[in-house]
């Protein structure tokens, strides 16, 4: 394997992210001759699933090496990093630790912590880092508010030693499963399509998530429904509880179920009745919406409706005939689309929407219209509810302008991160409500053992197909043809592999070079937006979310699982946080923690629309997240507050968002992978893959099995066992049998018992 | 099999391999059928000595005459043939005629080596259960409706064999107990099916039948001090059911018939509702003759029955809540109201308000928590609306009471009739309204948001407050509220023209 010959590649891969894995495995498919090289030891780059007690110490020590590297020269390094050179045709490729420019920002120790584990004595070994963690870690605990009985762990001096309750057992420390970036897979979308064309699902194993929260202050106008109906009770005698407005601001903030479908918008307590009417006919709207964009692009197979009609919408929208076509289109839509998920399809009796609904829509689309106005404006929600349209529906982390001039002046990355047009939040609402009732309760996958195996699963299927896999090679240089901006190659280096003991580098040739932007220097992806993800794994202690009563009837057995996705809008009360913040709760029954304890994962990811240095604002903000979640669930239930975090990690790093798509035209061969911003599903590297594969093999099937494959499943499944015929065959030999006996005839019945696949229940 | 286009799925039924396939299995099948009438027609035309020792030493010695088809072989065909394909009632029959035959002609010896309790009793009804295997038929019932989940006659069969499980043996408190743990089970069983497809009228049907069963099995020996009287003395007492037993032809149609003869709501599961009554200790007013329909071997208590149908409440909200457009689950807790209203306003008895005041206010409890946002989430849905016009009417039918009106009761429905009211008017005004462009008036009936059910339910309000205001003089309330119910009559014949004629005679009444 780490014979790098001196052949020609097709394609070279730099890095193991989901986006190059899904690449790998499909340009192979393709045909294409592929390299992928990782400088690391383990699969997977910044999607990476990390073992606590293993790689995760090895991934944190990274990040104290880049800081370390930063903050003793601070000044000196930044001018010679590698800027495309023209003389030397060569970009040369960020030493592996500054990736993304990994930061890390505080962390407590994972496991019990008299031995010193590795990243303990890292933070030793440098003054500078240790008291900047440290710092973070009192800002933490003033956050908590339990400063008191903390107070020791703070002024300890000693970053290793949380209060003891609190740690993990040594033990049980190798039984979590932390993913780098974490994210779930829509039902139905790009993720799952390519997964099941290409047969990688067969790698891995899904479950589905329970449900999806949003955190929010308790509102005033849902007290005012209720107080109609306490008006009524007190007629009766009852007394009703008061709501004091005062104690109202200090209330933890309340989590509510997003009302996505239909039963969702039934039972939820977050709506009055007449938002109930207005979402569901919104919602409904945008599923037609859905429908007739698919209908107009017959040409383009029915599911890309959402990504590859967008294109065409001013060639293909004279007002006048949508209309009539829309319409047919949402009439037959029981025919033609029955395999897309229903949870918000009309009563039969109903298949009619207002097409002037449609027609305000369609143009508020072409118009470029704010979301938020057209929200706002046009659809008449309240604000409250246009915020979880935005942030929990659509799931953007940014978008929702309230038409306040109060808020003074955005700062420009504000500005341009805010910028949300009708046609971005429809879309991004369709990818979530045609993966509604597909699977489970939500729209929403989550792999089995941490969604890091999804580009360990396309690493291996690459492998199947010829892929050449190299890891602790990191790619170095990207070498151009003489006077030419032809890739010619890339320099790998040799360092790191055992027994390999001079490390030479070695360029080796191919015609394209797929990198993340992740991986170059800033300067040289001169088009992209940075931004910053901010990220918290913390590790609870007991169940975070609790189970709802009502749904204990119908399904015991999920009682109290843990596999929740909660948004936090922007803004919200005590956070003041400028991006949405997604949490993700996972426990032992996705394999992310350790079988049989109660402990909960939780993943917290937020963007900072800049790359600016005020970390510990963000770090902090994280923190108090946290404290707030747990807080949120306390209203609910007494036990929760056995819930209590035991450790947790933060870090942060860039990823890049073109501006326009019209990449490097000066260069030819090279494909910079951008990452997408803060989604909470990775259905965009599955597009982001696509985009890059359709440059360098324009005419291939992406990710399609092969036919020899192909024609084993079909082969496969027609020999599925006719059971009808079994049982057939047995009455037949049964009487065909001289059976004139009865005690034969009773030997007859039970072994038809058994056959019989009659014990399911 | 959704989501493949009919054609697909044509082609590969015409494919010459699978016709062939389903050709041989077709033959399979007829020939089997053949075969098993044949043999029964044997069997019944030569039956075997009615002696009890010359059947079972048959069976045991295995040397006798060849010919003689036995019952147990036809038990398995069909066994084996309804698990392939279980909808030919004549199969369920057949099967059902061997089960009785084989019980009727076991000899009295055999009991004693399968059931160990009933060595002291002796008489006809713990012979005859002892032979029916219960987890045989259950087990088979079951994979034949996983198979079909629709089959009525399956159905029928799980239901005639617990039946004919509970009634056959004596009223001892173990087998009530066996019975209810079937019984709890075959509630699991509903659950699973419901929530594979939760409008299965079939799983309801029979989720009621269950439920009714559980009602009429005896209490517990632990809870039941005040309401039984200690001993079980029900031998000669058996329930209805036992009669319908001991004549079963094993015909489908013959049994429901009798059933209709004797009660048939017995099958519908008001017995839980006499029990109900009986143990809460009212009268049920009109059900005279049948009050003694069924008599359990031990009352339930007043406790358990409460635990029952709450129970039972409990899960059709949580259906409701799954998915509100479910008749069968509005239809379950429109039976299960009255129930439910009587555990409520059984309560302290002093202080406690009256009946008819609970059921006021219960009928508010389902317009609150459940009517209400399923109206605003979606208007076009009939199945709320139906739900709807059955609360208002039957706690109309409540606010009649035997002493004449209550003032109190009269004052909180007129108060939830019309929270109604402008509740749905509300919900009109954003239905009609044109959302996008914020007027009113030129909206175009045919493009959609007609609220037809809207309006039907406003005029159903307004009716009812009207008629209840009927002996009042009128006032300006009055006249409005006749103006308004005219304006809802008016817009339901534009919108709905197919039925003008009856809005007409509507109209007409409003006047009158």
């Amino acid at each position: 394997m780490a014979e790098a010959s001196q052949d020609v590649y097709d394609v070279i891969i730099c890095g193991t992210d989901l986006i190059q894995s899904i690449l790998s495995s499909a340009l192979s498919r393709a045909g294409k001759k592929v390299l992928h090289c990782d400088g690391n030891d383990w699969y997977g780059g910044f999607d990476a699933v990390l073992y606590g007690g293993g790689t995760l110490d090895l991934f944190v020590e990274q990040c104290m090496e880049n800081q370390r590297q930063e903050d003793n020269k601070n000044a000196v390094a930044d001018v010679s990093d590698g800027v495309l050179e023209s003389e030397t045709n060569f970009i040369s490729i960020l030493p592996k630790e500054k990736y993304a420019s990994l930061r890390l920002h505080s962390q407590t120790i994972l496991g019990q912590t008299n031995d010193k584990t590795t990243s303990a004595d890292v933070v030793a070994k440098d003054d500078t880092v240790e008291s900047k963690i440290e710092k973070l870690a009192i800002h933490n605990d003033a956050v908590d508010g339990e400063g008191g009985e903390d107070s020791s762990h703070a002024s300890n001096n000693n970053l290793q030693a949380p209060a003891p309750s609190n740690s993990i057992d040594d033990d049980q420390v190798d039984g979590f499963s932390l993913d780098i970036s974490p994210c779930l897979l829509y039902a139905s979308g790009d993720a799952v399509e390519g997964m099941v064309k290409s047969g990688v699902s067969d790698y891995l194993e899904f479950k589905s998530v329970e449900g999806l929260f949003v955190l929010m202050a308790e509102d005033d106008s849902t007290k005012s429904t209720s107080r109609k109906v306490n008006r009524h009770r007190n007629k009766r005698g009852d007394t009703s509880e008061k709501v004091d407005d005062k104690t109202l601001n200090e209330k933890p903030l309340v989590s509510y179920r997003v009302p996505c479908s239909k039963a969702d918008v039934f039972r939820s307590k977050l709506l009055s009745p007449v938002d109930k009417r207005r979402l569901m006919k919104f919602l409904q709207l945008i599923t037609d919406y859905g429908m007739v964009m698919a209908s107009q692009s017959t040409e383009v197979a029915a599911d890309d409706d959402d990504t590859l009609n967008d294109n065409n919408n001013e060639e293909e929208i004279p007002s006048t005939s949508t209309n009539n076509n829309g319409d047919d289109a949402i009439q037959s839509v029981n025919e033609r689309h029955l395999h897309r998920g229903r949870a918000l399809s009309r009563p039969q009796n109903k298949a009619t929407p207002s097409s002037s609904d449609m027609e305000s829509l369609i143009r508020c689309v072409r118009d470029g219209v704010s979301f938020s106005d057209f929200l706002r404006t046009v659809v008449k929600l309240p604000d409250r509810l246009a915020v979880v349209v935005v942030y929990a529906l659509a799931l953007s982390p940014f978008g929702y302008n309230t038409n306040d001039a109060n808020n003074g002046p955005m700062s420009d990355a504000m500005a341009r991160v805010s910028k949300y047009s009708t046609k971005d939040g429809v879309e991004d609402l369709l990818l979530h409500v045609t993966a509604l009732g597909r699977f489970g309760n939500t729209a929403f996958l989550t792999a089995m053992y941490g969604s890091g195996e999804l580009s360990q699963a396309f690493c291996r299927s690459g492998a199947v197909y010829g892929s050449t896999y190299m890891l602790r090679r990191p790619p170095l240089r990207i070498t151009f043809e003489k006077d030419s901006p032809r890739v010619s190659g890339v320099v790998l280096g040799g360092e790191g592999i055992a027994g390999f003991e001079d490390g030479l580098d070695q360029e080796i040739l191919c015609e394209h070079v797929i990198v993340p932007s992740t991986m170059i220097d800033p300067s040289v992806v001169r088009n992209a937006v940075r931004t910053r993800t901010y990220r918290r794994i913390s590790i609870l202690r007991g169940k975070l979310v609790k189970a709802e009563r009502e749904q204990n009837d119908t399904d015991n057995s999920s009682e109290t699982e843990q596999r929740y996705a909660i948004i936090i809008p922007p803004g919200t009360r005590g956070l003041s946080n400028q991006s949405a913040i997604h949490v993700l709760a996972f426990d032992d029954s996705v394999c992310v923690s350790p079988r049989g304890k109660q402990y909960t994962v939780l993943h917290l990811t937020m963007t900072s629309p800049e790359d600016c240095d005020s970390h510990d604002v963000f770090d902090e903000t994280l923190g108090k997240a946290v404290h707030h979640l747990i807080e949120s669930q306390l209203s609910t239930n007494e036990e929760a507050s056995s819930v209590e975090e035991c450790h947790h990690v933060s870090f942060s790093f860039t990823s890049d968002s073109p501006n326009n798509i019209t990449e490097n035209s000066q260069t030819t061969g090279l494909h910079i992978a951008y990452r997408d911003t803060q989604s909470i599903t990775c259905d965009s590297a599955f597009r982001e893959a696509k985009r890059i594969f359709d440059k360098i093999c324009p005419d291939a099937d992406f990710l399609g099995l092969s036919k020899k494959v192909e024609d084993e499943i079909v082969y496969r499944n027609e020999e599925d066992s006719d059971d009808e015929k079994v049982v057939l065959d047995s009455a037949v030999t049964m009487i065909e049998a001289p059976l004139s006996t009865s005690t034969a005839s009773q030997e007859e019945v039970k072994p038809t018992q058994d056959e019989q696949p009659i014990d399911n229940n | 099999m959704h989501g493949q286009k009919r054609a697909e799925y044509k082609a590969r039924l015409l494919h010459p391999d699978t016709r062939a396939k389903l050709g041989s299995k077709a033959q399979q099948w007829n020939h089997l059928s053949e075969e098993l009438l044949k043999q029964r027609r044997r069997l019944f035309s030569s039956p075997p000595p009615l002696s009890d020792i010359d059947t079972r030493g048959k069976a045991n010695e295995g040397n006798a005459a060849a010919a003689a088809p036995s019952p147990e072989v036809l038990l398995a065909l069909t066994e084996k043939m309804l698990s392939v394909n279980p909808d030919p009632s004549h199969l369920w029959n057949i099967r059902r005629e061997m089960l009785v035959y084989l019980i009727q002609t076991a000899p009295p010896s055999a009991m004693n080596t399968t059931d160990d309790d009933q060595e002291g009793v002796d008489n006809d009804s713990s012979a005859k259960s002892s032979i029916l295997d219960i987890e045989v038929e259950l087990k088979l019932t079951a994979h034949c409706l996983q198979r079909n989940p629709k089959s009525y006659s399956a159905w029928f069969h799980r239901k005639w064999a617990l039946v004919y499980f509970m009634n056959g043996s004596t009223s001892q408190q173990e087998h009530w107990t066996n019975m209810k743990s079937i019984l709890q089970s075959e509630l699991e069983l509903c659950v699973q099916f419901l929530q594979l497809d939760e409008r299965n009228f079939h799983c309801w049907n029979f989720r009621r039948f269950v439920v009714g069963l559980l009602g009429s099995s005896g209490g517990s020996d632990v809870t039941t001090t005040s309401e039984n009287d200690g001993e079980v003395n029900n031998d000669d007492d058996e329930p209805t059911t036992t009669s319908a037993v001991d004549n079963f032809s094993g015909s489908w149609s013959a049994w429901m018939h009798q059933i209709e003869e004797e009660d048939k709501e017995v099958w519908m599961g008001p017995q839980i509702s006499q029990n109900a009554c009986r143990a809460v200790g009212m009268s049920t007013g009109s059900k005279d003759g049948s009050s003694d329909a069924i008599k359990s071997t031990t009352p339930l208590s007043k406790r358990e029955l409460e635990k029952i149908i709450m129970n039972e409440w409990d899960f059709s909200t949580a259906k409701i809540q799954d998915n509100f457009s479910n008749g069968s689950a509005f239809h379950y807790r429109s039976k299960l109201l009255p129930l439910v209203l009587e555990f409520r306003s059984s309560g302290d008895s002093a202080s406690s308000p009256s009946e008819a005041y609970e059921a006021i206010s219960l009928a508010r409890d389902e317009w609150d928590a459940i009517l209400l946002d399923a109206i605003f989430t979606e208007p076009d849905d009939q199945t709320i609306w139906f739900y709807h016009r059955f609360i208002v009417t039957w706690a109309r039918r409540n606010t009649v009471v035997v002493d004449g009106a209550d003032a109190e009761v009269t004052e909180e429905f007129e108060g939830l009739l019309y929270d109604m009211v402008d509740s749905i008017q509300e919900l009109i005004d954003v239905e009609k309204e044109d959302s996008f462009e914020g007027n009113t008036q030129d909206r175009h009936e045919s493009k959609g948001a007609k609220c037809k059910w809207a309006y039907l339910g406003m005029h159903l309000v307004l009716s009812t407050l009207l008629e209840f205001k009927s002996n009042e003089v009128d006032d300006e309330d009055k006249i409005e509220l006749r103006e308004r119910t005219k304006e809802c009559l008016d817009e339901l014949m534009r919108i709905d023209p197919d039925r003008r004629e009856r809005y007409q005679i509507l109209e007409s009444k409003l006047y009158r």
